[in-house]
C-alpha cells in the first residue's frame, strides 16, 4: 500500500480543491527530488512535451523548407543542428518532428491505459469464466511478438498515424489489463470491498470508487512505462520506413535516411538520434521515479 | 508434473492455431490486388489468372486457410511471389539458422554480465555502484536498437578496425573467427537491450529474497556470507531471471528486425521486413508462423524451467 | 550459578532517515542454565528486536549504542561478524516465528538440517543426513526417513515448526531463542508443540528465551518472565509471583485484560486505555505513564529506575512499594456490570437451515482437459439460529468452515444449499437477491483491521457512504455529519477522527471504525469474523467491551467467529463448535464448557494455555493434522484424531446428535453418560508418550 497519506494532509482536507491539487503537485516534486536522476527525467519529459506543443511555433523554418545555398552545413549559430544535403534545417525538422513522436505514442498509451484499466478492473474483480476467457484471449495476443504484429499490421493496412496507434493499443492494452487485473486481484477480497458489497453498491461504484484509487500507483507507473515503450516502437517503425510517411519529419526515419550520408554529414544522424535517446531515457527515469514514490515493484 | 507438461503442450498447440488464424486473417486484408501488385501493370488477364490459380488465390478463404495450414504442417510452405518463385522453406530456414546464431552469441555475452551487475547492485543496495548500474540500465534499456547500433558502428567500430565493420551485407561464412567477428556488433547491440532488463530484474529478485526470513535463518546457522548468498539467496532469486532469459530467446529469434536492418544482417527479421514491403504473402506467413512458434516455444521453456527449478510447482 | 547469557544496560537505536531513534533502552536480562525465560510484550514493545539482538543479530539500520551481552562471560558486542558466525548455530540458535518463510523453499528438509552439523561439527554429508533423520525422530516426526527428503511446503505448519526446532537443537546450543514459535499454529497443534518444546529444551540442558505476546503460553512454558513495554523492561520475576501478585501497573493491566472462560456474560474487561507509543514519540518519563491509571506527576517527568525488589525480581515503577504493601489498589477484577439490557428473548433474528457450500468447481480448462474435480466441501449441511439480543459464538480451528458459514449468511459467498430467514422473512442466498432493507439488517465486521477500511477514504467518508446508501431516505449533509459523529462517539472516538485516513489509525482504532460502520444502519444482526485476532490483548479487551456495550445499547445480535474459546465465551451466550464443515456440538456457553463435551471440544478446551502457571492444562492432545477438506474422513469426521475413539463404528457411521439437555447437543457415538464418566478421568495418555 502506498503511503500517500501523511498526518498533515488530512488536516488540510477542508481546503479548497485547487489548493490541495497544488500542494499535491508540490509534494510530488519534492518526493521526486529525493532522487535527482528521476527529477531530471521528469523535467526532460516536460520539456519534450512543451516542444511538442510549441515546437513548430518556435522553429526558425518549416520542416520542408529548402534553404538555398545552405546544404550540408555543419552546426552553427544559424543552424544549431546543421542542415542536410537538401538544405533543410535539422533543428527545425527535429522540432517539427517532436509532435508526432509524442502525440502518437501519447494517444496510443492513453487509449491502451483507459481500455486496459476498464477491462483489468472488471475481470480482476469479477473473476470466474469471464476472467478466464478474456485472459486467454489477451494471452494469445501477447504471444505474438510486438514488432512482428506491428510489421504485419502496418504492412497490410499501410503505414499511417492511426495504424500505428491501433498497433500500439493492440500490443499494450493486454499488458495494462494484466497489471491492473493482478493489482485488482490483490484487493478484491479486502474488507472494504466486501463492506461495499454488503451495502449493495453497484459494480461501477465498486470498480471506480473503491478499487481504482488503490490501483492508481500501479496504473501511473505502468502508463509511464508503456509510454516509453510506445515511443521506442514508434521510432523503430519510423526507422524501418513503416512510420509516418514523408515529407513529415519522423525522427526514426531521419536517422535511417541519414545513415548513407554519415561520412559527410554526421550531424544529420546525431541530433534526431540524440532526441530519441534523451526522450526515451527521460520517460524511463520518470517511470523509475514514480515507482520509487509509489514503492511499486512491477514488471518493467 | 507430467500432466502439467501435457497441459502446456496442448496450450502451445492452441496458441499456434489461434495465432495462425490471426495471421492468415491479417494477411487477407491487404488492400489492392496482390497479383496485380506483383506482376505489374502490364500483365495480361491470363497471366493474372494463372498466378491466382498457381497460388490458390481463387479458392474460398476457409479452403485457402486449410490448404495453407496443412501445407505448413507437412513442410510445404509454398513459393515466394518474387521473381523466380523460389520455395519459401529453404529461404526461411537459412535465415532462421542465422538468427539462431545471433541469438546464441547474444545470450553468451549478455547473460553473465547482466546477472553479475544485477546481483552486485542488489548486494550493495543504494551504494554509488547500485545507482550507477541503475541509471545505466535505465538509459540503455530505453534506447531504440538503431540508436545503440549506430552508436556502436560509428563510435566503437571505427576505432577498433580489427573488429571489421560489416557495412555491406554479408552472410557470415568461413572460419569460426569470421563468424564471431560478424556476430559481435549485432549481438552487442542486442545485449544492450537485454542487459538493463535482466540486470534490473535480477536486482529486484535478489532484493526480494534478501528480505525473506529464510536468509536470516541461514545466517543464524553460522553459514559464511558467500554460502548464504550463493547457495540460499541466488537459488531462489534467479528463478524469475531464468524465466525471462528463456522468454527473451523468442524475441532474439524473431524480434531483432531493427538490429538486422542496421547491420544488414541476413536474419529472419530482415527477411520479414522485405516480405512486408514486397507484399510477399506466403513468405510473410511462413516467417511469422516460425517466429511465433519460437516465441511460444520460449514461453513454454520458461514455464517448464521455472517448474523444474521450483519444488513448490514441481511437486504439485 | 553463572548465567548462560547476561545482558547489561543494552540500548539499541534505529536509523530513520538521518535520525537515530532509540528502540531498546537500558535493558538488563539474565538467563540461567536450564532456564526457560519468557519475554512478553505487545506489538511494538521491542521484544523481537531484543531477542535477536541477544544473538547479536541486528537489522541493517540498527546499532547497539551501549551495554554488553555476555554469553558464558564472553562479550558478544565487541565480536566481529566473522566471529559471530562461529557462534551462531553452534552456541546460539533461533526457532523462528513463521516456519514456512524461515525455511528455504528450494532445499529439502534434510539438506537444511544437515547444513548445520556439517558446518559446526564437521560431519560428512552421509553422517549429517543420518543425523538429520535422528533429529527428526527426536521431534516426534513420524517417518523421518521420508520427511528428510521433502520440501518445506509439503509439510503442515506443525511439522515445519518441529523441523525448525530440530535444526536449532542439532548442535546442542547453549541458548535457544524462540521467537513466537506457535503464533501461526492452531491451538491444538500449539498445545502439542509447546509440550514438545519444553521437554526438548530440558532434555538438551539448554537455556531458552521464549518470546511471545501470549500470556497463557508464557505461563505454561517459562520459569521466569520479563515484561517489556515501549522498548524497556517493566518487570522481571519468576513466573509464579509475576502472575499471582504483579507489582507493575502494566503487568496488572495486561493480566486483567485477558478474557477468561469462567467469567459471566454480564461483566466488562478492565482495559488499558490509549495506544503504545511509537518509536518517535516515546515519552520522557516512564514510558507507560500516559496509559497508566495510577500515574503521578513524577511518572511523567522522571524515568523510574529498574529496581531489585526481591531476589530475581525487578520492577520499573515509582509506585511498586505502595502496590506491594497494598496501599494502592488497582481495579483489575472484571466486575463492572454492562449497561443493563433486556435479556435475550426467544424470537430468532436469524435462522439458517441446511447451509452447504463447496468450493473449487473445475475451471474451464480443467473441464476441457479433465483431471480431478477438486471440490472442497467447506460447509456441509449446517443449521444455526440466533436469538434476538444474543450472541452465537462459532468456534473452530482453521479449515473448520466457520468463516465460510458466516460469509454464506451475509451472502458474500453464495450458499449452494440452505434456507435462511431474517426476522421471520425468508431471504435470498445471493446479495443481488436481497433488498436494501435486508442489507441494512445484516452487517459484518471483518478480521483484518488493515484492509477493512479503504486507504483512500477518510473515516468520515466511509461512514457517510454507508449511512447514505442504506438509510432508506434522503438526508442532508449536516444530518449525515451528525450521525457520523454519533457513531464515532459510540465507539469512543472523537469527532476529529472523521477527517483521518486509515493509515493514521492504530489497529484497534480501525477495528472500532469498522464496528461503527457496521452499526451505521442499526442492523439486527452483526457478524464479527475474528474481530480481535490480530489485536494486542489490551486492545482486544477494548474492542470486546465495545461489542458488549453496543449489544446492550442497540439491542443487536451477533455471530462471533473465533478460534479463541476464551474470547468467544466472554461475549457469546450460545456456542457452536465446528470441525471440517460441520457442527459437532452446540449449546449454552456454560454447558459447552462442562462435561459432557464432544471429544473435539474437550481437546480444544484442554489445549488452551491458561494465563496462570498454577493451572495445569488438560492433557488431551490431538495427534496429527486436520485432514484436508478435499478428502473428508468417512463416518465421524473427527475419528482420525479422536482420543476417545471407540472403534470401527466411528470410521463407518456418521454419529447421531445426542441430546444433553437444555438444547445442548453433541454429535458423537459415545452415549452421554459415558461421555460424562470419561471426561472426569483423562484418557490413556500413552498415545503421545513416545520416548525420546
Amino acid at each position: 500500500m502506498s503511503t500517500l497519506r501523511s498526518g498533515v494532509e488530512s488536516k488540510r482536507a477542508s481546503r479548497p480543491f485547487y489548493v490541495r491539487a497544488l500542494l499535491a503537485v508540490v509534494s510530488f516534486f519534492r518526493r521526486l527530488a529525493r532522487h535527482p536522476v528521476s527529477l531530471v527525467g521528469t523535467l526532460l519529459v516536460i520539456a519534450f512535451v512543451l516542444l511538442a506543443l510549441f515546437g513548430p511555433n518556435i522553429a526558425p523554418h518549416r520542416f520542408d523548407d529548402l534553404i538555398r545555398g545552405a546544404a550540408r552545413q555543419s552546426p552553427s549559430l544559424e543552424f544549431p543542428f546543421g542542415t542536410d544535403r537538401l538544405g533543410r534545417d535539422i533543428f527545425s525538422r527535429v522540432l517539427w518532428g517532436a509532435r508526432e513522436i509524442i502525440a502518437i505514442p501519447g494517444i496510443a498509451t492513453a487509449i491502451s491505459v483507459f481500455l486496459g484499466t476498464c477491462v483489468g478492473l472488471f475481470v480482476g474483480y469479477y473473476g470466474g469464466w469471464i476472467d478466464e476467457l478474456i485472459s486467454r484471449a489477451l494471452d494469445s495476443l501477447l504471444s505474438i511478438p510486438a514488432l512482428v504484429l506491428a510489421l504485419v499490421m502496418l504492412g497490410t493496412i499501410g503505414p499511417s498515424p492511426v495504424g500505428i496507434i491501433i498497433v500500439i493499443v493492440l500490443l499494450y492494452m493486454p499488458i495494462v489489463t494484466r497489471v491492473i487485473r493482478s493489482a485488482t486481484l490483490n484487493i478484491r477480497n479486502s474488507g472494504f470491498i466486501e463492506a461495499a458489497k454488503l451495502r449493495g453498491e453497484s459494480l461501477p461504484y465498486i470498480l471506480f470508487g473503491e478499487i481504482l484509487p488503490s490501483v492508481l500507483p500501479a496504473l501511473t507507473v505502468e502508463a509511464a512505462l508503456r509510454f516509453s515503450y510506445a515511443i521506442f516502437l514508434t521510432a523503430s517503425l519510423g526507422f524501418l520506413g513503416l512510420g509516418v510517411q514523408p515529407p513529415s519529419p519522423d525522427w526514426g526515419r531521419m536517422v535511417s535516411e541519414s545513415r548513407a550520408n554519415y561520412a559527410r554529414t554526421p550531424w544529420e544522424l546525431w541530433f534526431p538520434a540524440g532526441a530519441i535517446a534523451s526522450l526515451v531515457i527521460g520517460v524511463n527515469l520518470m517511470a523509475d521515479g514514480l515507482r520509487r514514490i509509489f514503492r511499486y515493484e512491477g514488471q518493467f | 508434473m507430467s500432466r502439467y507438461i501435457v497441459r502446456r503442450l496442448l496450450l502451445l498447440a492452441v496458441t499456434m492455431l489461434v495465432t495462425s488464424l490471426i495471421i492468415f486473417g491479417l494477411t487477407q486484408v491487404i488492400p489492392g490486388d496482390v497479383p496485380r501488385l506483383i506482376l505489374g501493370r502490364e500483365a495480361g488477364e491470363q497471366a493474372l489468372a494463372d498466378f491466382r490459380a498457381e497460388f490458390g488465390l481463387d479458392d474460398p478463404l476457409p479452403v485457402q486457410y486449410v490448404n495453407w495450414l496443412g501445407g505448413f504442417v507437412t513442410g510445404d510452405w509454398g513459393r515466394s511471389f518474387t521473381s523466380g518463385n523460389p520455395a519459401v522453406r529453404p529461404l526461411v530456414m537459412e535465415r532462421l539458422g542465422n538468427s539462431m546464431r545471433l541469438a546464441t552469441m547474444t545470450l553468451i555475452i549478455s547473460v553473465p554480465i547482466s546477472i553479475l551487475l544485477g546481483v552486485l547492485a542488489a548486494l550493495w543496495e543504494d551504494s554509488w555502484l547500485d545507482n550507477l548500474i541503475s541509471v545505466l540500465s535505465l538509459s540503455v534499456v530505453g534506447l531504440p536498437e538503431f540508436v545503440t547500433g549506430l552508436l556502436l558502428i560509428n563510435g566503437i567500430a571505427l576505432g577498433i578496425k580489427s573488429l571489421g565493420l560489416p557495412a555491406t551485407s554479408s552472410v557470415p561464412d568461413g572460419t569460426l573467427e569470421d563468424w564471431i567477428r560478424q556476430l559481435i556488433l549485432p549481438s552487442l547491440t542486442a545485449t544492450f537491450v537485454l542487459l538493463g532488463y535482466i540486470a534490473r530484474l535480477t536486482r529486484a529478485g535478489v532484493l526480494d529474497e534478501l528480505k525473506k526470513p529464510y536468509v536470516r535463518t541461514a545466517t543464524l546457522k553460522g553459514l559464511p556470507y558467500h554460502v548464504v548468498i550463493f547457495k540460499h539467496v541466488l537459488r531462489n532469486a534467479l528463478l524469475p531471471t531464468i524465466t525471462v532469459i528463456a522468454l527473451s530467446v523468442g524475441w532474439l529469434i524473431g524480434g531483432l528486425v531493427v538490429i538486422e536492418n542496421v547491420y544488414n544482417y541476413p536474419g529472419l527479421g530482415a527477411l520479414m521486413v522485405d516480405a512486408v514491403k514486397q507484399k510477399n504473402l506466403l513468405m510473410l506467413q511462413a516467417i511469422v508462423m516460425v517466429t511465433i512458434f519460437f516465441f511460444a516455444l520460449a514461453n513454454l521453456a520458461a514455464d517448464l524451467l521455472y517448474a523444474v527449478l521450483n519444488p513448490r510447482i514441481r511437486l504439485e | 550459578m553463572t548465567p548462560v547469557i547476561e545482558v547489561n544496560n543494552l540500548s539499541i537505536d534505529y536509523q530513520l532517515g538521518k535520525r537515530w531513534l532509540n528502540a531498546i533502552r537500558d535493558v538488563s536480562l539474565c538467563i540461567d542454565p536450564f532456564e526457560i525465560h519468557g519475554l512478553v510484550g505487545e506489538s511494538g514493545s521491542g521484544k523481537s528486536t531484543l531477542a535477536l539482538a541477544l544473538m547479536r543479530y541486528l537489522a541493517g539500520n540498527a546499532r547497539i549504542s551501549s551495554g554488553e551481552i555476555l554469553l558464558d562471560g564472553e562479550n558478544l558486542v565487541s565480536k566481529s561478524e566473522h566471529e559471530m558466525r562461529q557462534i551462531w548455530g553452534k552456541k546460539l540458535s533461533l526457532v523462528p516465528q513463521d516456519p514456512l518463510a524461515a525455511l528455504n523453499p528450494s532445499y529439502t528438509i534434510g539438506e537444511q538440517i544437515a547444513e548445520v552439523t556439517r558446518l559446526h561439527e564437521g560431519l560428512s554429508k552421509q553422517q549429517a543426513f543420518s543425523r538429520a533423520v535422528e533429529l527428526l525422530a527426536k521431534v516426534k516426526i513420524a517417518d523421518p526417513e521420508a520427511v528428510v527428503r521433502r520440501y518445506p511446503h509439503q509439510l503442515s505448519g506443525g511439522m515445519q515448526q518441529r523441523v525448525t526446532i530440530a535444526m536449532a537443537l542439532s548442535t546442542q546450543p547453549r541458548l535457544l531463542v524462540l521467537d513466537e514459535p506457535t503464533t501461526a499454529l492452531d491451538v491444538t497443534t500449539q498445545a502439542v508443540i509447546l509440550d514438545l518444546f519444553r521437554d526438548l529444551i530440558h532434555d538438551n540442558k539448554a537455556a531458552a528465551l521464549y518470546v511471545s505476546h501470549d500470556l497463557g503460553a508464557i505461563a505454561q512454558m517459562c520459569d521466569r518472565v520479563t515484561v517489556m513495554y515501549g522498548g524497556e523492561v517493566m518487570a522481571s520475576a519468576p513466573v509464579h509471583p509475576l502472575y499471582a501478585a504483579p507489582l507493575h501497573p502494566y503487568t496488572m493491566g495486561l493480566l486483567a485484560s485477558i478474557p477468561r472462560p469462567t467469567e459471566g456474560v454480564e461483566t466488562r474487561l478492565p482495559t488499558i486505555d490509549g495506544v503504545a507509543p511509537s518509536l518517535a514519540e516515546r515519552p520522557a518519563g516512564c514510558v507507560f505513564a500516559p496509559r497508566c491509571p495510577v500515574a503521578l506527576p513524577i511518572c511523567f517527568d522522571e524515568k523510574p529506575p529498574l529496581e531489585t525488589i526481591d531476589t530475581g525480581r525487578m520492577g520499573k515503577c515509582h509506585r511498586w512499594r505502595e502496590i506491594r504493601s497494598g496501599e494502592l489498589v488497582m481495579q483489575t477484577a472484571p466486575l463492572e456490570k454492562v449497561a443493563t439490557s433486556l435479556p435475550p428473548d426467544d424470537n430468532y433474528v436469524l435462522m439458517a437451515g441446511g447451509v452447504s457450500k463447496r468450493f473449487g468447481s473445475p475451471s474451464l480448462f480443467r473441464r476441457l482437459v479433465g483431471g480431478d474435480s477438486g471440490y472442497v466441501q467447506a460447509v456441509d449441511d449446517v443449521s444455526v439460529r440466533v436469538r434476538a439480543r444474543s450472541t452465537l459464538g462459532l468456534v473452530g480451528e482453521s479449515g473448520s468452515g466457520k468463516t465460510t458459514l458466516a460469509r454464506s449468511i451475509v451472502a458474500l459467498e453464495v450458499a449452494d444449499d440452505g434456507q435462511m430467514t431474517l426476522l421471520d422473512m425468508p431471504i435470498a442466498n445471493t446479495l443481488a437477491g436481497r433488498s436494501q432493507a435486508v442489507l441494512r439488517e445484516l452487517q459484518m465486521v471483518f478480521q483484518n483491521p488493515n484492509d477493512t477500511l479503504n486507504p483512500y477514504q477518510t473515516v468520515g467518508q466511509a461512514l457517510a457512504r454507508t449511512i447514505r446508501r442504506l438509510s432508506g431516505r434522503a438526508m442532508i449533509q449536516t444530518e449525515i455529519r451528525a450521525k457520523v459523529n454519533d457513531l464515532l462517539d459510540e465507539v469512543r472516538l472523537t469527532a476529529e477522527y472523521a477527517d483521518r485516513y486509515p493509515a493514521e489509525l492504530s489497529g484497534g482504532e480501525k477495528q472500532r471504525v469498522a464496528i461503527a460502520r457496521a452499526f451505521a444502519t442499526d442492523p439486527a444482526l452483526v457478524i464479527a469474523d475474528e474481530p480481535t485476532s490480530s489485536l494486542d490483548v489490551s486492545v482486544q479487551a477494548v474492542v470486546l467491551n465495545l461489542l458488549k456495550d453496543l449489544r446492550a445499547r442497540e439491542g443487536a445480535s451477533y455471530i462471533l467467529i473465533s478460534h479463541d474459546l476464551a474470547a468467544v465465551s466472554y461475549l457469546a451466550d450460545w456456542i457452536a463448535v465446528m470441525y471440517l464443515g460441520q457442527i459437532v456440538e452446540e449449546g449454552d456457553t456454560e454447558d459447552v464448557y462442562q462435561a459432557p463435551s464432544h471429544p473435539y471440544t474437550e481437546a480444544l478446551l484442554s489445549a488452551i494455555p491458561a494465563p496462570d502457571p498454577t493451572v495445569q492444562r488438560g492433557n488431551i492432545r490431538l495427534e496429527g493434522d486436520v485432514p484436508s477438506p478435499r478428502n473428508v474422513p468417512s463416518g465421524c469426521r473427527f475419528h482420525t484424531r479422536c482420543p476417545r475413539k471407540i472403534g470401527a463404528i466411528c470410521e463407518t457411521q456418521e454419529p447421531p446428535w445426542l441430546d444433553a439437555g437444555g438444547g445442548h447437543r453433541i454429535r458423537c457415538h459415545i452415549p452421554i453418560d459415558e461421555l460424562i464418566a470419561m471426561q472426569s478421568t483423562p484418557p490413556d495418555s500413552e498415545r503421545d508418550e513416545v520416548s525420546l
